[in-house]
């Protein structure tokens, strides 16, 4: 789309900028708006179709009449080195002006936690004006014979993970089987999480985990047919960085509750930090949307009450249940409260995941 | 079912539903004509209409985009030797050599009803295998999918018969350059020199355009003749001779549109391999051919299964939310942006979409056919002026297509040396076909291989499936073996 919207907007949008020049020369600067005949570009490291591509146009749908000025928005995608491309771009080339700002999803930021040498950005350069949370629901087949968290140690089979990259979303569920002394057999390399779901339905694995959305669509028609036993959340991260439940799914224990049942204790230490930590990348703030620290505070304000506005906007939500997964859009110190715990990440929480990783052979 | 079918039917004769299809149509004939842009790029060009629309109208548009790029993409496939897009590679093989014998008319004109029919089936074995095809797709297991991985790459064999260790070298190479970038099932990258473009290994369609493209263009150049020197007849009658082929040749459009189906709807295997199969497993087949040299039955095949494939893909993408082509994964995206999440609900209560689904295939399937053929005869005078001419169009395209890739220099320097590769290959006789086979497959082969020993250990080879492809493997050795020994007793 860009390349045919890109310059265009390029274009028309220079020719606002000489029109408004010309015409509206004599007024005061601060009183039009920051976005006035601007063209805000969502810059998207990943390819058009993926889900922070479907994010970023749930949002470029809204935004034109949200932002006060009404720019022209557009979608413009970059990807590449599994977002890493993109994002480079973003902390190399890009303006702090406010009229590019980037979307992320966890992709892009378990690389920076992990130390990734193409990695060429610093999150604490920017800060979020938006972010989305997702939950995750961890299921097992029936033949295992567990049929909730206290049969954990005592399965009947020997347990399948399917997984698509050790250092992507799925450590999060391997950090969750070695806090939870769980004994899986973790196979990675799959496509991405549909395959891994078929996977299961043909018995490849017997244990898998899926986001809210596509468990509520496709892991819920199992359990009912007796082929899927749901057995906890991964918990949501709170604005102080704790673990609580998952309001989806207020039934679930969360992984803390199983920890403390098997364990007798809070979870504490090094690896329940790594968890927190990814989890909060993965799952917390899946989706970010982010400035540069320098953007001129009038783009801040305005960019950030427009998220608010598409929050709170009835019609916005009721469309963007499938893209938001069923979790509010978060902004202004929410998002920011989400977004720290990864942008202030207690460098030994990725150190312990990186030795992690190490131990069982996956790095 | 019959009167929820009815029912879609009537829906998707109504102003607002065939308005966007037609828009679908429209784009995706532009994007496959013009090559190195697929499906992809089409899509991304319809989204910001799709959140405005009705879902039964966004839905049509978008797949009334993947229907059509199969059928228009064989334009520069046919006319120039260029890949008009991914899943028309194989066409190249026989239908580039007849539009240099200025049969170019004739060799559209086939392709086209072919990919008439084979759409036409596609859409019709999806609306038959709705019910029954969440247990059938089941049955593939990684290691299913790795055998038909290897199914492919005996094809390599196949399409460099009579110089087979040429080919089988070649696909190694294709192999290698498909291991560059990220492993499939390990974090750890291969071949990337710390450059980041290669992170994600090169992308398939640079390749095709290195192999297939420059190569054409540089040596036409050299020769500063038009690619057709000499006219092979008026090109209405050309055009009218090739539908009257292609409705001939009923049986193996059938048989490549069943092939088609069935490798577009296992999800995994990906839709670009589709045509390499069907146009190998036919010049394996067919005695007495001429593939390779412009026999029309090897335009007919590649291009009835690549129209088939988009309706077996539909299944995965509807019942499991798993994209079975490039092109589909991008329409997943454009349901999540109506809200319409793909799953068993698809034959429930979202079954009205579905069944507009495969309304908008087949409707979209004979419109793309309507406005190719009355392109064609025009187009195909193309083929008549003097290269130098069309050269400078021709190559901004083609440098055009190809940053569309990834949008970084990169895509040009992968395809200035790929360019090169494919000029020596064609220069010194080795098989093009079998590099761009192996760079498809080898992510595929890897990743489930590597998946089945780490599940199964060794016991994944005596699954049923595993030795039922196997056998077929052998047997199309076998008979491609010996349909080429006879072929040289008959000519000795």
């Amino acid at each position: 789309m860009r390349n045919f919207n890109s310059p265009m907007g390029a274009l028309a949008g220079a020719a606002m900028v000489i029109a408004g020049l010309s015409v509206a020369a004599p007024v005061h600067a601060q009183d039009a708006p920051y976005y006035e005949g601007k063209t805000l570009n969502l810059l998207v490291p990943f390819g058009p179709g993926g889900g922070t591509d479907v994010w970023a146009r749930y949002l470029a749908e809204y935004l034109p009449e949200a932002i006060e000025g009404s720019p022209t928005v557009l979608v413009e995608n970059r990807p590449g080195g599994g977002s890493i491309t993109g994002v480079n771009h973003f902390a190399m080339q890009v303006e702090p002006d406010g009229e590019t700002v980037l979307i992320t999803s966890g992709s892009s930021i378990q690389p920076y936690l992990l130390e990734d040498p193409a990695v060429r950005y610093d999150l604490a350069d920017w800060r979020p004006v938006a972010a989305n949370p997702v939950g995750a629901i961890f299921y097992v087949h029936p033949s295992t014979g567990i049929e909730s968290a206290d049969d954990l140690g005592s399965a009947s089979e020997e347990l399948y993970y399917g997984g698509i990259s050790a250092t992507g979303n799925d450590l999060v569920m391997l950090l969750i089987f070695d806090l939870l002394d769980m004994n899986v057999q973790s196979i990675m390399g799959y496509d991405g999480k549909g395959p891994i779901r078929v996977a299961y339905e043909r018995g490849e694995v017997n244990t898998d985990y899926q986001v809210t959305p596509a468990y509520t669509t496709s892991v819920e028609p199992l359990v009912a047919a007796d082929q899927a036993v749901p057995i906890f959340t991964f918990g949501i991260i709170d604005a102080n960085g704790d673990v609580v439940a998952d309001e989806a799914f207020p039934d679930l224990p969360t992984v803390k509750d199983v920890y403390i049942s098997i364990h007798g204790e809070e979870p504490s230490g090094q690896a329940w930090e790594a968890y927190k930590t990814f989890l909060a990348a993965g799952f917390g703030v899946q989706k970010i949307m982010w400035v540069k620290n320098d953007t001129p505070e009038q783009a801040v304000a305005a960019l950030e009450e427009a998220i608010r506005q598409i929050a709170e906007d009835p019609e916005a939500i009721e469309r963007g249940v499938e893209v938001l997964g069923g979790y509010p859009l978060l902004y202004g110190e929410d998002a920011a409260a989400a977004a720290r715990s990864i942008v202030n990440a207690d460098p030994e929480a990725a150190a312990y995941a990186m030795s992690f990783l190490e131990e069982l052979g996956l790095r | 079912m019959l009167d929820a079918l009815m029912q879609a039917f009537a829906g998707i004769l109504t102003f607002g539903t065939l308005l966007p299809l037609l828009l679908g149509v429209v784009v995706g004939i532009v994007i496959g004509v013009l090559p190195g842009l697929g499906g992809v790029v089409g899509f991304s060009l319809l989204l910001p209409f799709v959140f405005n629309l009705e879902p039964s109208a966004a839905i049509a548009m978008l797949i009334g985009l993947a229907a059509v790029v199969p059928t228009s993409d064989t334009f520069p496939s046919v006319l120039m030797g260029i890949p008009g897009s991914s899943g028309s590679q194989a066409t190249i093989m026989d239908g580039y050599p007849l539009a240099r014998k200025g049969q170019g008319a004739r060799a559209l004109g086939a392709a086209f009803t072919a990919s008439l029919m084979g759409g036409l089936i596609g859409a019709l074995v999806l609306t038959a295998a709705i019910p029954i095809a969440r247990p059938l797709i089941l049955m593939f297991g990684s290691p299913e999918l790795l055998m038909l991985a290897i199914l492919g790459l005996t094809m390599v064999g196949i399409l460099s018969a009579g110089n087979a260790l040429r080919g089988v070298l070649a696909g190694i190479v294709g192999l290698m350059i498909g291991t560059i970038g990220a492993a499939p099932s390990d974090p750890e990258y291969r071949f990337t020199f710390d450059i980041l473009y290669l992170y994600d290994g090169v992308p398939l369609i640079v390749v095709a355009l290195g192999l297939f493209a420059i190569p054409e263009i540089v040596d036409l150049l050299a020769s500063g003749r038009a690619i057709a020197p000499e006219k092979g007849g008026a090109n209405m009658g050309q055009l009218m001779r090739g539908i009257r082929e292609g409705f001939a040749h009923w049986r193996l459009v059938l048989r490549c549109s069943g092939i088609g189906v069935i490798i577009g709807a296992i999800p995994g295997l990906g839709g670009s391999v589709v045509d390499w199969i069907s146009y190998s497993q036919a010049k394996a087949t067919i005695p007495n051919n001429h593939f390779g040299e412009g026999d029309i039955r090897g335009v007919i095949a590649p291009e009835s299964s690549n129209n088939a494939k988009e309706g077996g893909a539909l299944l995965p993408t509807l019942l499991f939310g798993i994209p079975g082509s490039g092109s589909m994964a991008v329409l997943l995206g454009g349901m999540t942006l109506l809200g319409i999440q793909p799953g068993p609900s698809m034959v429930t209560t979202d079954l009205p979409i579905t069944l507009t689904a495969i309304w908008s295939l087949a409707i979209a399937n004979i419109l793309g056919v309507v406005i190719c053929i009355a392109l064609a005869g025009v187009i195909a005078r193309l083929c008549f002026v003097p290269f130098p001419m069309l050269a400078p169009a021709i190559l901004l395209v083609v440098v055009f297509g190809a940053y569309q890739a990834t949008r970084s220099w990169g895509d040009w320097v992968a395809l200035v040396l790929l360019g090169i590769l494919g000029w020596l290959m064609k220069r010194y006789g080795w098989s093009r076909p079998a590099i761009l086979v192996g760079f498809v497959l080898a992510p595929i082969t890897e990743q489930y291989f590597f998946i089945s020993m780490s599940r199964y250990g060794l016991e994944w080879m005596l699954r049923p499936g595993v030795v039922i492809v196997g056998v077929l493997i052998l047997a199309l050795l076998v008979s491609g073996f010996l349909l080429s020994r006879k072929e040289k007793k008959g000519v000795a």
